[in-house]
């Protein structure tokens, strides 16, 4: 039971902070806990799916399917999230302005909004299928009964249910106008760290073969496997021991969201009153 | 390398240090379990009676443990790098 409360508690802590900067991220947009419902509904469906097809997944593109999916997973999800940030630097204002004004639909802001649904569902789907594996590996391992397994999951989905919606508070405590340089920013870190495990999965499966050696090793300070660095893992794509290609797979992203937040805000000037992360 | 009844043979792997390798994993358990080790850097799910191919980067010398995560009570081994 333990052993299941943990890896459920770990995986929902993991796609649940995705889910509480989407939710900040879009504060007053109408219909967001829809499309929020789409994303985790979505995610949970393709998380069975992956499950049941692992095998056959895995031996895909000489035995590094599973590398490929993930690493495809994750860019995906840096795209939605680099669109998303570049679009909120151009329409930022209006959508200010309209979600003031109750009951007012925001037209072009579900478009963004089905970006984001995008990001959730994939980040159920990463998670979500680890946690299928597992409890299969368990149930079909027996010994454990199956009231204890549930017990676990749902004490584990629970408490990281739980530590998920501390954060969405925590980020709702932040003044309304001050709130979208916030999430503008953790987007930015979330695609980077996002983008940097990216290139580790295609290292992983065989490819970019280069700038493989580690460039610093800060596991003694913060281990990657511990809850804080776990948590920061998630955030911020914290690694204790990063190599060259990851790297430049960070900075580069980084780099390309404030660059194309720059040209877009340029190109709407009117927007200028929300703040971008530059 | 197999795993069988949820622990690896052999468990202990030397390889040389500097130089990237890969495990062959061979899964002998009707479960699925993923190779896993946070100082390898490396997660992998490898099915039940199935194989898969571990990639591993260049290591400075020193000892990498690894596991199986789902049955981690058992599937436990180290990689020495020298």
């Amino acid at each position: 039971m333990l052993a299941t409360l943990v890896i459920v508690f770990r995986e929902v802590i993991e796609a649940g902070l995705i889910v509480g900067i989407v939710l900040a991220a879009t504060q007053g947009v109408p219909r967001r806990s829809l499309w929020v419902t789409y994303g985790v509904g979505g995610g949970v469906l393709g998380a069975c799916l992956v499950a049941a097809f692992a095998g056959e997944l895995a031996s895909l593109f000489e035995g590094s399917g599973q590398e490929i999916f993930n690493a495809t997973i994750l860019l995906l999800a840096v795209c939605m999230l680099t669109w998303h940030n570049v679009w909120m630097a151009g329409h930022g204002r209006e959508m200010a302005r309209a979600m003031k004004a109750v009951g007012v639909e925001v037209s072009a802001g579900q478009r963004s909004l089905a970006a984001l649904a995008i990001v959730v569902g994939v980040a159920v789907l990463r998670e979500g299928s680890e946690v299928v594996l597992f409890l299969y590996g368990i149930a079909s391992q027996g010994g454990t009964s199956q009231s204890a397994m549930l017990l676990g999951g749902a004490l584990g989905l629970a408490a990281g249910a739980g530590v998920s919606a501390l954060m969405f508070l925590g980020l709702l405590q932040i003044p309304a106008g001050k709130l979208f340089s916030v999430t503008a920013w953790l987007i930015t870190l979330l695609a980077a760290g996002m983008a940097a495990q990216a290139v580790l999965f295609l290292q992983q499966g065989g490819y970019l073969q280069f700038l493989q050696s580690t460039l610093w090793d800060t596991s003694w300070l913060l281990s990657q496997d511990s809850i804080g660095g776990r948590l920061l893992h998630t955030l911020i794509g914290y690694s204790d021991a990063p190599n060259g290609a990851q790297l430049i797979a960070y900075l580069a992203t980084i780099a390309i969201i404030m660059g194309l937040t720059r040209w877009e805000h340029a190109r709407h000037p009117r927007g200028s009153q929300i703040p971008k992360p530059a | 390398m197999t795993l069988q009844n949820h622990r690896f043979t052999p468990n202990v792997i030397h390889v040389k240090a500097n130089r990237p390798f890969a495990i062959h994993l061979f899964n002998k358990d009707a479960s699925a379990d993923e190779f896993d080790s946070s100082a390898l850097k490396v997660e992998k799910v490898v099915s039940g009676n199935s194989d898969g191919i571990v990639r591993i980067r260049p290591l400075a010398p020193g000892k990498y443990p690894f596991m199986g995560e789902y049955h981690s009570a058992t599937a436990q081994g180290v990689v020495i790098a020298q």
